[in-house]
């Protein structure tokens, strides 16, 4: 923002002169930069504070040192259980997630006429508000009278308890994240057009077939993308609430219980807010230890094309 | 004229943002000696007119057109007082409490009866003295209901709605199962293993019973984490002699014997006598697990009867019964409801406590209880009410012998360590010595807070 052009030399006398466009670019973005500090920075430095707090929203917070972090790993059962089950959902919706995203990209790369009906079917769900779809896979997930057990009953399966059976109910869940991939599968469409086509006529001279320009072309330059995807897939999975603070608050016996629900649970069942504040810290740092270790990694398989070929 | 440029525009245009913003931030109802237009009253003496805003979760417009009633009804004798309604429709217990931490109350709000003491413990909630509920007034409130009003002795509250839990039952499959509504644990026991079958038509007691497959349930609860589903057990530990506390001592018994024989009870009906879904809920279609008939007897309040009678009355025979209770117990049920406080540090409190008083009057009451809300706390009230709705006796007895939930400014703690000690037990894997043993430390910790604050 701060380029040359918006700020004059330094005077003589040391002093920064600002020129009017310079001054009118500053109360422009005012409202935002305001906005970011009272109601982001400022409530993420307070919340560091009220981690180390008792606060219940009405008394003043009261100063508890590591007791909230160390109650969160030494007694609180269902912090371990909540951590437990985003993980488990995590490790198996980010990859499927991914998985499932690419393979629709491919699909919908496929010149056909029509391609773009399907494009904007496929990425409905990502724009449909969270809690309609979540009401919507209750009825599809209805053990008796769902579409889902209906079609495996048909098939002679045994349907499923799905959102009452608590071995089922999370994989409940990683099979209704994996409705909603249309965001991701676009931003895959996108990279797919972005590979040239220079080097899949290069590779036909060199007499690949289709697998091999796949697995030699196509997956290579996609790598920026895949990780990227990666890296939001897993932020995003570890911050999973709506569906289930609508779908199962949490039930069957805590099964579904992800970390964002007990801590929203915290907070506003229990007003314990320096308590939620310390388990959004925990989870800040999760998240971005797994973050760091995603990029250490990306040195060893992601291809960017401005650089030089390991 | 010069040509504006788009800078100059834009300078406008913020301007002119700006302006919106900070009159709207200071936007101020109009004083009520003024006509909208600014235009003051001429030849009537002016009236210091001021406006009680209300907040409660529930459609009261739709309901009982509580605009139009309090138009009609209470604001002619109060020339000094303007009304105003507003429905908080979700996440309200984010926005009240919210609110509260930040000092917008409004003047009047509702909160859950579990919250009371939390809200009263704080200084949130106005108490309410013998001037604005009489004693006669008060004493016509049902036991439990009191209770809910009240915290350490002390009013603070009025009634929205309350409300007391029994079975509605399915009255044709009754009899054609040839069986009684159960009275007893035992009774519940035997009645329901011969309500209860699945898709062959094999009952429980027999071999071939298959409980993957059951067609239709005798029994089912609210259940599985959450609120309702503590209100729901908490009768059956009552019945069978158990609290969760002493109240006089504090001392916590929810891990002694009593409770822990209620819980087993509940986790045999599933387990071994398999008269309730182990899931805790049946599975059914839009129409619902009773209206659907997959479910003969189910836990409901008296809320309920607005739809069985009027709403949504089923197509079949119905009923209600009050919970089957031990063999040497009595029934008691829970009760619990909504509430109306008083924004203690509001700024209208002179106009305030009067529409308070006026929601304990007969003209509230009776208007209210009519509008799907059958119990409003007032015992001459209900007994009105029973005249036109008969189904409401087993609810109003359940009022005279029921009891509130524990009275705690940190029930939150104490409901959450319940209700996840029920869940483990009932439904998971753990005993329930070990599930109440696990939440009796919890419960005395929350006491403790209560007790430093």
């Amino acid at each position: 923002m701060l380029s040359p052009q918006t700020f004059k030399q330094f005077s003589g006398k040391g002093k920064l002169k600002f020129d009017r466009e310079a001054l009118w670019g500053y109360i422009f973005v005012a409202p935002w930069v305001i906005g970011f500090l009272v109601f982001t920075l400022g409530p993420v430095i307070a919340s560091i504070g009220l981690s180390f707090s008792d606060y219940d929203f009405f008394a003043p917070p009261k100063f508890v040192g590591l007791s909230n972090y160390i109650e969160l790993f030494t007694r609180d059962r269902l912090f371990l259980l909540s951590l437990y089950n985003t993980v488990y959902y995590v490790i198996f919706s980010v990859p499927l997630g991914i998985i499932f995203a690419f393979l629709l990209a491919l699909l919908l790369n496929v010149k056909l006429p029509g391609m773009n009906i399907y494009r904007t079917v496929f990425y409905l769900p990502a724009v449909t508000s969270g809690v309609a779809v979540s009401l919507l896979w209750i009825w599809l997930f209805n053990p008796q009278f769902g579409l889902i057990n209906y079609l495996l009953r048909s098939i002679g399966l045994p349907g499923p308890g799905w959102l009452v059976d608590p071995t089922w109910s999370k994989p409940a869940f990683i099979l209704m994240s994996l409705w909603g991939v249309g965001g991701t599968a676009v931003i895959f469409l996108a990279g797919l057009q972005g590979v040239p086509t220079s080097l899949y006529e290069a590779a036909v001279i060199d007499g690949a077939n289709t697998w091999q320009k796949f697995r030699h072309v196509t997956i290579p330059m996609m790598t920026p993308v895949i990780f990227f995807n990666l890296v939001m897939g897993l932020i995003g999975s570890f911050q999973v609430f709506t569906s289930a603070y609508v779908m199962t608050g949490g039930a069957p016996q805590n099964s579904t219980l992800f970390y964002v629900l007990y801590l929203f649970r915290q907070a506003f069942r229990l007003l314990r807010m320096g308590y939620a504040a310390a388990m959004a810290w925990v989870l800040f740092v999760i998240v971005i230890l797994l973050t760091l270790i995603q990029f250490r990694l990306s040195q060893k398989w992601v291809y960017y094309e401005g650089e030089m070929m390991r | 004229m010069e040509k504006l440029s788009r800078r100059n525009f834009l300078k406008l245009a913020s301007a002119g943002a700006g302006v919106a913003l900070l009159s709207a931030c200071g936007a101020q109802t109009q004083p009520a000696t003024q006509e909208p237009g600014g235009e003051p009253v001429v030849g009537e003496p002016a009236v210091d007119k001021v406006t009680v805003e209300m907040w409660t979760p529930h459609p009261l417009e739709d309901n009982i057109g509580i605009t139009e009633f309090m138009a009609e009804n209470y604001l002619p004798d109060h020339p000094d007082t303007d009304f105003l309604f507003t429905r908080v429709p979700s996440e309200w217990e984010q926005k009240f409490a919210t609110a509260a931490a930040g000092g917008t109350l409004p003047d009047i709000f509702a909160v859950d009866g579990i919250n009371l003491p939390t809200f009263a413990n704080r200084g949130l909630t106005a108490e309410l003295s013998d001037a604005v509920i009489p004693q006669d007034i008060l004493d016509d409130f049902y036991p439990p209901a009191r209770a809910e009003m009240q915290f350490r002795g002390k009013t603070y509250a009025t009634v929205l709605e309350t409300n007391s839990i029994a079975l509605r039952i399915n009255v044709d499959k009754m009899n054609e199962a040839g069986v009684e509504p159960p009275e007893t644990w035992d009774e519940l026991i035997t009645t329901g293993q011969a309500l209860t079958y699945d898709i062959n038509g094999n009952h429980p007691n027999d071999a071939a019973f298959d409980w993957n497959a059951v067609r239709q349930w005798a029994f089912e609860q609210w259940c599985c984490l959450g609120e309702g589903s503590v209100w729901m057990v908490l009768p059956w530990i009552w019945m069978n002699g158990g609290q969760v506390y002493d109240s006089a001592t504090r001392e916590v018994t929810i891990d002694a014997e009593p409770a822990v024989e209620a819980i087993q009870f509940l986790k045999d009906i599933i387990n071994v006598h398999k008269i309730w879904p182990k899931a805790g809920m049946a599975e059914a279609g839009p129409e619902g697990t009773f209206y659907g008939q997959v479910v003969v007897m189910s836990a409901t309040g008296a809320f309920d009867l607005a739809n069985l009678t009027e709403t949504n009355p089923p197509e079949f025979s119905w009923d209600i019964a009050k919970f089957p209770r031990p063999a040497d117990g009595q029934f008691i049920s829970g009760v619990g409801g909504w509430l109306f406080s008083a924004n203690r540090d509001g700024q209208h409190l002179e106009q305030t406590l009067p529409i308070m008083a006026f929601t304990t009057t007969d003209t509230w009451q009776l208007h209210t209880s009519k509008f799907g809300y059958a119990l409003t706390g007032r015992r001459s009230i209900a007994e009105q009410r029973l005249q036109e709705v008969p189904q409401l006796a087993v609810f109003l007895e359940a009022m005279e012998s029921g009891r509130a939930r524990p009275r705690s400014s940190q029930y939150p703690l104490i409901t959450d360590a319940l209700g996840q000690a029920f869940d483990e037990a009932i439904f998971g894997d753990r005993t329930p010595e070990e599930a109440l043993g696990d939440a009796a430390p919890k419960i005395a910790d929350a006491l403790a807070r209560e007790d430093a604050e």
